[in-house]
């Protein structure tokens, strides 16, 4: 978010007459830093904060994180489109919106994807599904994120384009910038949370970088317990920290969905109510 | 329309609280809710409560991904294997039947020990019914496809299941406040001298602690017929606790 509000003046000129053309726009103020410093940075953070296997060296799993991220940027077209669109300082409109949108309608679009790949991990390994779980709540508090962001977004950009002056013009922007600067703020910390609970899992099923960014199998004995416990309270309390952020822009994101009449949620309240034993009970029987 | 100002308190018991976040018996959770509002009651869900309820749905979750992961697709495998079939085959009968031996054995080894409704056989009948479903309906579906297809259910019902859990509990933002009570050792043992156990002595305790200290009228709401309302005169009479089903709990404060 590091963007001031700016003025173009042209001076067209249309049959003859001479026109002012006054383009309200923004630019960024720093050269922004680029994807690979900002994936080597995260990176680093997430090795430097966890137990590493006496197999890995830190240095190289950032490298191989790092850039299997930008390998996936790389291939994907329609978000390089997408950013390059949203740093051109010429454009006009309500480019962050449009930024904004194409994030969350490509995350609608593949969210059955997400929940896809969390129950095809979990049927690849011995890790009880409350830890699917909760990966499956992150994505779903994400989309919950993209949408609040939409909403303001929509507000300050839609205000800055009505202003009659640059003053006011900037000021609006200003404002859209201390309003969403928090959000992002927010959920970037949850997403690190996130990311690095996921690549300790990984890094200590994997048995050289080849396979580190998506092991066979995932294997709860080859945790440390304390340090997985460990990061997936840090995990949880940021995720709870961050709901509970989300809520005060969108009071009504947490509504219950859940239909009595459907079959899994009717058999989940039966389920929930036996004894705790007699479930125990069960899982002895395999 | 509310009358004011407010009658006097519900606790909820565990199960209240998961009723209201799975939406199960509607018709008993809506009558209290109703009350609650049209009678201004304060509902409060002690730590004790919120930790029960936690950790029943993440036993449960552990449970149902366990049995459809390590049972059920296991079995299928194997079976599959046995028979010299591809697993990459679509399912037919032959992979219903060998879910009917393996829910059979289940169930047999189950009643050996004296249990007469088998977690198992809910599990049985929600997984067989969407297979039945599918075949019915001849779609082609592979044993991958089907546990996975098992599997998202339960990721997106669990997930549902923390943003109501969230709404009502975590953040407050339905009809119930949190209260942290940490009862004396002599409240929990002259519950557990009425016949309760742990957890369920612990949530009367904090209700009944809370009711001495703030002299307030209280009622202890629970659907637990089996271990709680069953005695529900003892605790009356010994302990001067009322605990009530949610259907006539405001009945006992208005």
């Amino acid at each position: 978010m590091d963007i001031r509000p700016m003025e173009v003046v042209e001076t067209i000129k249309k049959l003859g007459i001479k026109f002012k053309r006054i383009t309200r726009t923004f630019e960024h103020l720093a050269p922004s830093k680029t994807y690979k410093d900002y994936l080597n940075f995260e990176n680093s953070a997430t090795f430097g904060s966890v137990e590493i296997p006496k197999w890995f060296e830190a240095e190289k799993l950032i490298e191989t994180f790092s850039q299997r991220s930008i390998q996936n940027y790389e291939q994907d077209s329609e978000l390089k489109k997408a950013v390059e669109e949203l740093k051109r300082t010429d454009r006009i409109g309500r480019p962050l919106l449009s930024f904004v949108q194409f994030g969350k309608n490509r995350f609608e679009s593949a969210r059955e994807s997400y929940l896809e790949v969390e129950a095809q991990r979990f049927l690849r390994s011995n890790l009880p599904l409350s830890f699917y779980n909760k990966l499956v709540v992150f994505n779903n508090t994400y989309g919950d994120f993209l949408k609040i962001l939409e909403t303001q977004v929509r507000h300050a950009e839609s205000m800055a384009s009505y202003a009659r002056s640059f003053d006011m013009y900037g000021k609006k922007i200003y404002e859209l910038q201390k309003t969403i600067g928090p959000i992002i703020d927010k959920m970037d910390a949850c997403f690190f949370q996130y990311t690095r609970l996921k690549k300790y899992v990984s890094i200590w099923n994997a048995k050289d970088y080849e396979e580190v960014i998506a092991p066979k199998y995932l294997d709860i004995k080859n945790l440390d317990f304390a340090e997985f416990g460990k990061l997936s309270l840090e995990y949880d309390d940021r995720l709870r920290e961050t709901r509970a952020f989300l809520l005060t822009y969108d009071s009504t994101i947490f509504s219950p969905k859940i239909s009595s009449q459907d079959p899994t949620a009717k058999m989940f309240g039966k389920l929930v109510m036996f004894p705790s034993g007699s479930l125990e009970l069960q899982a002895d029987l395999h | 329309l509310t009358s004011s100002p407010s009658v006097g308190c519900f606790f909820l018991d565990a199960c209240v609280v998961l009723s209201e976040i799975l939406g199960q018996n509607p018709s008993r959770m809506e009558k209290m809710k109703k009350d609650v509002h049209f009678h201004s009651i304060s509902c409060y869900v002690s730590n004790s409560v919120e930790t029960e309820t936690r950790n029943k749905v993440q036993k449960t979750s552990d449970f149902l991904g366990s049995i459809v992961r390590d049972t059920i697709q296991y079995h299928l495998e194997e079976n599959r294997r046995k028979r010299n079939i591809p697993l990459s085959n679509p399912m037919d009968s032959n992979d219903v039947n060998a879910l009917e031996d393996l829910f059979s054995w289940y169930n047999e080894e189950i009643r050996k020990n004296n249990v007469l409704t088998s977690p198992v056989s809910l599990v049985e009948e929600w997984a067989i019914s969407f297979l039945a479903d599918k075949l019915d309906r001849r779609v082609s579906i592979t044993i991958d496809t089907f546990v996975s297809e098992l599997v998202k259910k339960l990721l997106q019902l669990t997930s549902d299941i923390e943003n109501s859990y969230d709404n009502l509990i975590t953040f407050e933002k339905s009809f119930a406040r949190k209260i942290k009570i940490v009862p004396h050792s002599s409240t929990i043992s002259a519950v557990e001298a009425l016949g309760l156990h742990e957890p369920d002595c612990d949530h009367v305790a904090a209700a009944l602690e809370n009711q001495q200290t703030t002299k307030q009228k209280m009622v202890f709401v629970t659907l637990d017929f089996a271990t709680v309302l069953d005695k529900r005169d003892e605790l009356r009479k010994n302990l001067g606790i009322v605990c009530s089903d949610p259907l006539y709990a405001a009945h006992h404060l208005v």
